[in-house]
């Protein structure tokens, strides 16, 4: 069996520098004025939620679900530059503790530069965002570990008093150097975490009296995508890449697959005070790849927000 | 509670401003429910009294913690409100009421000056930075004004005797609907009290709470 695949690794300490450089640079073009008026908050999100196929195992035999806890600490600092336009740079840290598969506990650390512009005056004007970030992650199994970065672009607008609809695009790398020493057989290629993916989201929040909101989400991510399963998965007639998934463990496999992945939520989300907010929300996931191979997924999530 | 102070402070200006009159009207103002409404603002008209020379022509509207201290307030037409902004990031307070459009850009501390309000009517104020801030300010053609508090009591003292016609105001009334009158008898000496029943427009207040994002990764 051969797997070709002719990606370089991404250097990690590239992208960090590319981010230190943007982020000084976003802070040099500010107004005095406007640094000393800096508005920073601070968001402490904390996540319970249930994975029903932690792997995107397309077949029942390798699908196993788990529970896992989701800590993300982050700040903002923005900067209003004139009427209706912010630059804003943040800090990023994110843990996740799985139940039982520990090989996906998660650290991960990072910074992010943000533009936004309203277009005029008032709540119902419209607004876009413009983000990017990087982080680096580190998972407990190694094969995953590395930098993720991402820019995004976002549009939103309350069409009416209580309805708001946003659209989104965003595009995500990460890379996970290759780990000769992860392989189960000399012919693999490792690099099944360098990955790029292209997502288009569309959301609309639909606003109670009671300050409660129901959104609802679509999104279509097209791109690469990893996949787990112990050796004899349909995914090896597709991935791309393999490697032995020390992340999942039990045996299993990785694969980095083409895919099209489709996926649908809900969310409700009451506030517990001016500054924090508690949410219950699931998404059904379902992803599309070549030679009929499909996953599923469906998560379900408990979050708590403050901010400070 | 910022309301009561407005209300009580306008009921002692009336108090010092009228001594020489003796009755006080109390309009209870109550929702469909029973439940005392705050913030409502109820102005006599066509008094004929005159406005005191030392009358107060002008008024503050603060921020802090990102919110209008004062939700609302009631001035009388001419009066000029500065909105100084004490906390450490800028503010960009703004009105596309018709009664009064006004910009005043990112600021920190004091704006230049204050915005004088001539017209009578009510004004809806926002910030263009935080979009929860909302504040309003009734202008009114008499000076003889107050502010529901806690309890639904809007409170104008020391009037000479007689049919006074009288205007109430409150947010939740929609646009459009805001005012409606009704006469009120003040006698000699005394308190006269009048209930007024609202039915309050349900409103969309922009959440300030915040709301979890997508993790894209
Ligand atoms: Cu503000």
């Amino acid at each position: 069996m051969e797997i070709k695949v002719n990606r370089d690794s991404k250097d990690p300490h590239r992208s960090l520098i590319k981010s230190a450089v943007v982020l000084l640079c976003v802070l040099l073009l500010q107004p005095a004025s406007s640094l000393r008026a800096a508005e920073s908050d601070a968001i402490l999100s904390v996540r319970l939620a249930h994975h029903s196929n932690v792997p995107n195992a397309a077949d029942d035999f390798n699908t196993f679900s788990d529970r896992l806890l989701q800590v993300d600490y982050n700040r903002d600092w923005r900067f209003v530059t004139s009427p209706g336009n912010w630059f804003s740079v943040g800090l990023l840290t994110q843990g996740d503790l799985w139940q039982q598969t520990s090989g996906m506990n998660r650290l991960a650390a990072g910074v992010a530069v943000g533009y936004s512009h309203k277009f005029g005056l008032g709540p119902e004007a419209p607004r876009l965002n413009l983000r990017s970030q990087w982080l680096y992650q580190e998972f407990d199994g190694s094969v995953r570990s590395g930098p993720v970065h991402s820019h995004s672009a976002a549009l939103s607008r309350w069409i009416a008093d209580n309805i708001q609809l946003s659209g989104s695009w965003s595009w995500t790398a990460q890379s996970a150097p290759s780990r000769r020493e992860l392989l189960a057989n000399p012919a693999f290629d490792v690099d099944v975490f360098n990955q790029e993916q292209q997502q288009l989201t569309i959301q609309a929040d639909y606003l109670l009296y009671n300050s409660h909101a129901l959104s609802a989400h679509l999104s279509a991510t097209d791109g690469d995508t990893g996949a787990s399963a112990r050796p004899g998965s349909a995914l090896l007639r597709i991935g791309e890449a393999i490697a032995r998934d020390n992340g999942i463990d039990r045996g299993y496999l990785a694969y980095r697959v083409e895919a099209r992945r489709y996926a649908a939520g809900l969310q409700w989300s009451m506030p517990l005070s001016m500054d924090s907010s508690l949410s219950l929300g699931a998404e059904r996931r379902l992803a599309r790849a070549d030679a009929g191979v499909r996953y599923r997924e469906t998560r379900v999530h408990l979050d708590y927000l403050k901010r400070f | 509670m910022a309301c009561t102070k407005t209300g009580v402070s306008i009921a002692v200006m009336l108090s010092l401003s009228h001594a020489a009159y003796g009755g006080d009207l109390e309009v209870l103002i109550r929702d469909e429910a029973g439940n005392p409404v705050e913030g409502a603002v109820v102005e006599l008209i066509n008094t004929g009294l005159p406005q005191p020379a030392d009358w107060p022509q002008s008024a503050v509207i603060d921020q802090i913690n990102k919110e209008f201290v004062e939700p609302v307030i009631a001035i009388v037409a001419g009066t000029s409100v500065s909105f100084p902004n004490s906390d450490d990031v800028h503010h960009h307070v703004y009105s596309f009421s018709p009664t009064k459009r006004f910009e005043l850009p990112l600021y920190t501390g004091d704006p230049a000056a204050p915005v004088v309000f001539e017209t009578p009517g009510v004004v809806t104020i926002g910030c263009n930075i935080h979009d929860w801030m909302v504040g309003y300010i009734y202008i009114g053609e008499s000076h003889l004004m107050a502010i529901s508090d806690m309890e639904g009591v809007g409170k104008i003292v020391d009037l000479p005797a007689g049919t006074y016609t009288a205007r109430m105001w409150h947010k939740g009334l929609g646009v459009g609907q805001e005012l409606t009158e009704f006469t009120v008898e003040v006698p000699a000496a005394g308190v006269a009290q009048h209930s007024v029943s609202l039915t309050e427009q349900p409103a969309f207040a922009t959440r300030r709470a915040p709301l979890p994002g997508l993790r894209s990764y």
